[in-house]
């Protein structure tokens, strides 16, 4: 028989196989609505993360505007003189503090709808002040905890945990039902391929569940969002189709390697699920909790603590925290009100203390990060789940960079106030035309770069998949030559 | 026939200790719970250290403020640390999830901050390494693998039709290898419980306040997070069983069984999260900032030429029967403060009220689908038992509101009864920051608890009915077919 019609017939077989199962056919319906559900909520999501950057951007634009107007006012006499520091619109401390304050936002990306990462942790925008770090880095939006906890249904999860069980329902009893019907031992004593029928039947209902699974996600993607106006949208969309081949290939691959051990179809079942449950519930528990024994988070506490501290250390030796803080220029800023001087040197003080403790806190948590990448590792799912969060621009490479670059706008930012207070500088209309301005687009990745955190997991997935499938055909075939000797 | 159950159930559990596949699988189970039990323990410790150690600082700082204007102290103001609870051992529930710390400042009701879930290297959305997560997730798959293939498996080596020609019904059969499988369950969550004692008295922790109150408490909601477990599981043997009994085959009992897992445990807390989130979605925070500011605009501030404030003084001056601000015999400016303050509660009541109310009643519709996935409202009764829940999140936090409100309070009437009219440059003495007390929490009792979580445990009990109902019929239709 030519090795194309074989393919074919076995390919027919499995798919009238596959067609008649009731079981399965409900199991697609869930996948398919899965996916529309999940784009659907992610679509919903990055809506209302836009529209919450939008509603702070406006209301920046309203106090600054409220602001100008009132300095306008001020010098040309239409209104008199504020009677508290914190209402001048010229004060640069209190402007910088409070109603200049600016935002921080990091923009929701085209395939943004894929995963939720780690951005529900993080306000959408974050209000930049002179006031020490964790002022503004600790705020949070509101959210109901419980959501929090448990996550969203999103793209990720999908591909990373119902996925794989997919591809385990349909194909656990490859090799092991043709024993159990006694047609293995035909199949061994014929002159047919065994190599590939079983390479057949597995690409049909692999594939079958992986093309199901990425019609259903392509059509839904396309018709729900609009990922294919931009570049970076296809290229997204593109390596999300790689990842999910790679994964649905691995998982084939280890479906294989556990039916060549020759075992019931039962036991296949357990021990497929066994591994499902290693690679996606226990393992990603397990990284990230050995990363934070072996690297405790610092606690935030401790810099809540340290801010009051210094405020309380400026107040009771003021002299001291004039000499150390503010040196040789304090002779200037003097000229400020009592209130501005204490704010300027509270805020020094609190600064200072603040960044050493940051300095080690990010210090801790990027070794964590570190580790639990690597532990990843071990676990194809998780990897999974990285490449995609990633893609998503969700994932903690893009939040941790634009934490840096907050980070350091806040230096910006705070030197531009800070300065001028310390200079005694009123502001002007034109200072408030060049306060600074975070650009989103400095702290933002490639293109490609998503791609870049996803690639190496990738091709460990792959070559992991290679060797699960080597492993197979070799004891595969020790079983049919073991079959086949003479007794 | 009754003694055929514990002849099942014993024949049963001397097949579960003979099958080494089964020991491997407890051993592992076991291991399990005593990591989880050491980790939460490892973790409650640090917690409860680094509150203490900032609850003790911010005492400290407050104390050290010097001479100071009062209504300054009342703007540096207090934090409130939230105490630990020794449950948070085994459930640690949304703590990490939610702020551990509030400011508690003049003019100003503040949300909880510092989510420490942002110091985790990844979100754990799977669940996190606790004795929770094992009995809420891993216990019920124990109980499929134990249930699965009890009727099934007798019936595909034709021992099944040989046991009824004995005389063995098959409802008797079915008790017996529920218990069987049940007391195993059980033995686990025993171990669970019994490691947290154990663990507890070898550290000699001083977590635990042993006097008869604090203990009654602790054991009651010990008891009551051990029978939500044992319902739980009694459901999930019952389901089993009836699905081996109603299945043909071993393999399609799996497949159903998992299926239903897999959905209970990680597919129905995100359907059901995000569908309640679409239907009643909670406001954003620059959006219920703006709501309580455009409340806040009827009131005065610190603006005195706000109408209310005109009307304020115009009343007080009338009030003290004088003409002049200068010739009250009390502070203006510390009951202006104090009238301020107590119509910025109200707002404040409403807008926080309103919040929490949403967020509780979002919980309690997740819980309400628990009917059909019992995770979705034995997590809500864990939590809420081990004191992890939002109920006793927003319980903290109106105590904490309520202690601001005393800083308030006594910072304006120390104003009112020393600094005078007109002279702005007023400071309180130094020792005046000692008698303003520090926050201090009592946590809620267990009467209180279940006063709030009733509904979830009818949803618990209809699970429960549902799926002993399920294994009822399918046995009876059974024996009505053969």
């Amino acid at each position: 028989m030519h090795m194309k019609q074989l393919s074919r017939i076995v390919f027919g077989f499995e798919c009238r196989q596959l067609l008649r199962e009731r079981t399965l056919w409900m199991m697609a319906a869930m996948m398919l609505s899965l996916v529309w559900i999940a784009v659907g909520t992610g679509v919903a999501r990055t809506a209302t993360r836009n529209r919450v950057i939008a509603e702070a951007k406006a209301d920046e634009e309203q106090r600054l505007r409220q602001q100008i107007q009132k300095l306008v006012a001020i010098e040309r006499g239409e209104e008199k003189e504020p009677d508290a520091a914190y209402r001048d619109p010229r004060n640069a401390l209190y402007v910088g503090r409070g109603s200049g304050a600016t935002i921080a936002y990091l923009p929701t990306s085209a395939a943004s709808f894929l995963s939720i990462g780690v951005s529900d942790l993080y306000p959408p925008a974050m209000k930049i002040t002179t006031g020490s770090r964790e002022s503004f880095l600790f705020v949070d939006d509101i959210a109901n905890p419980l959501r929090l906890l448990g996550g969203e249904l999103d793209i990720e999860f999908i591909i990373s945990f119902f996925f794989p069980l997919m591809l385990i329902a349909v194909s656990y009893d490859l090799i092991s039902v043709e024993r159990e019907r006694g047609t293995l031992a035909m199949m061994l004593a014929s002159s047919t391929p065994w190599q590939k029928v079983f390479r057949t039947k597995l690409l049909t209902r692999c594939g079958l569940v992986t093309l199901v699974m990425l019609v259903s996600l392509l059509v839904a993607s396309i018709s729900m969002t609009r990922i294919l106006e931009s570049r970076e949208g296809i290229v997204h969309l593109g390596w999300l189709v790689i990842v999910v081949l790679t994964y649905g290939y691995l998982w084939s691959q280890c479906i294989l390697w556990v039916n060549s051990f020759g075992k019931s179809s039962t036991w296949n079942a357990m021990a497929l699920l066994l591994v499902w449950l290693c690679f996606v519930v226990l393992w990603p528990i397990v990284a990230t909790t050995v990363s934070q024994v072996l690297y405790p988070s610092p606690s935030r506490l401790e810099l809540v603590s340290a801010a009051r501290e210094a405020a309380v250390g400026v107040e009771n030796d003021r002299a001291e925290a004039e000499k150390t803080l503010v040196g040789e220029n304090w002779t200037l800023a003097s000229r400020n009100d009592e209130r501005t001087q204490r704010t300027l040197l509270t805020t020094l003080a609190s600064t200072r203390r603040v960044e050493a403790l940051f300095k080690e806190h990010e210090s801790q948590l990027r070794h964590q990060r570190e580790l639990c990448y690597r532990l990843a590792f071990a676990s194809p799912s998780m990897l999974v789940g990285y490449s995609i969060s990633e893609l998503a621009g969700n994932g903690p490479s893009r939040w941790s960079k634009f934490l840096a670059g907050v980070s350091q706008f806040h230096e910006e930012w705070q030197s531009f106030f800070v300065s001028r207070s310390i200079r005694n500088e009123q502001l002007s209309r034109s200072d408030y035309e060049r306060f600074p301005r975070f650009d989103a687009n400095a702290c933002e990745l490639k293109v490609g770069a998503g791609i870049m955190a996803g690639l190496a997991g990738t091709t460990w997935i792959l070559v992991f998949s290679l060797f699960l499938g080597w492993d197979a055909l070799r004891r595969l075939k020790a079983t049919a030559d073991g079959q086949c000797k003479p007794v | 026939m009754r003694g055929s159950y514990t002849i099942i159930a014993f024949k049963e559990l001397r097949e579960i200790v003979r099958d080494s596949r089964w020991m491997i699988l407890v051993t592992l189970f076991v291991l399990f719970l005593g990591s989880a039990v050491v980790l939460g323990w490892d973790r409650y410790q640090r917690v409860k250290e680094e509150r203490l150690k900032a609850t003790a600082a911010d005492r400290k700082s407050w104390v050290a403020q010097g001479e100071k204007n009062p209504h300054s102290a009342a703007h540096f103001g207090q934090y409130a640390f939230k105490p630990i609870g020794i449950l948070e051992v085994v459930e640690p529930g949304v703590s990490e999830y939610v702020g551990s710390s509030i400011l508690l400042e003049a003019h100003k009701q503040n949300e909880e901050q510092g989510r420490s879930a942002r110091d985790r290297p990844m979100p754990q959305r799977l669940g996190q390494w606790s004795v929770a997560f094992l009995f809420q997730s891993l216990l019920p798959l124990l109980a499929i693998l134990l249930s699965w293939d009890a009727i099934t498996r007798e019936r595909e080596q034709g021992t099944l039709n040989y046991l009824i020609g004995l005389g063995v019904n098959l409802r008797s059969l079915l008790v017996g290898k529920m218990i069987a499988g049940f007391v195993l369950t059980l033995a686990f969550l025993a171990f669970g419980f019994a490691t947290f004692t154990v663990v507890m008295a070898m550290t000699q922790s001083d977590a635990i306040r042993w006097d008869p109150r604090s203990m009654t408490s602790l054991v009651a909601r010990g008891s009551f997070l051990l029978a939500t477990y044992v319902l739980y599981l009694v459901g999930f043997f019952a389901f089993g069983l009836g699905v081996s009994v109603a299945c043909r085959s071993s393999r399609t009992s799996l497949m159903i069984l998992l299926g239903f897992w897999c959905a209970n445990c990680f597919i129905a807390p995100r359907i059901a999260s995000d569908v309640i989130a679409h239907v009643d979605p909670l406001p954003s925070s620059q959006a219920f900032r703006e709501a309580i500011q455009q409340d806040k605009k009827k009131l005065f501030g610190h603006d005195e030429k706000h109408p209310a404030f005109i009307a304020f003084r115009e009343r007080i001056l009338k009030e003290y029967h004088v003409d002049r601000i200068e010739d009250l015999p009390v502070s203006f400016r510390g009951l202006s403060l104090r009238e301020d303050d107590a119509s910025g509660y109200k707002i404040f009541d409403k807008h926080f009220g309103e919040l929490q109310t949403r967020i509780e009643t979002q919980d309690r519709w997740r819980a309400y689908a628990g009917v059909a996935f019992p995770m979705l409202v034995v997590q809500s009764l864990s939590m809420a038992f081990s004191g992890t829940d939002s109920r006793h999140h927003h319980d903290f936090a109106r105590a904490a509101e309520q202690h601001r409100r005393i800083i308030q309070d006594a910072a304006s009437q120390h104003l009112i009864d020393h600094a005078r009219n007109g002279d702005n440059s007023y400071v309180a003495p130094r020792h005046t920051w000692e008698k303003i007390p520090a926050f201090a929490y009592d946590p809620p009792s267990v009467t209180w608890t279940l006063r709030s979580c009733w509904r979830e445990w009818i949803v618990l009990a209809c699970w429960l009915s549902l799926c002993l109902g399920f294994a009822h019929v399918m046995t009876s239709r059974w024996r009505a077919k053969d």
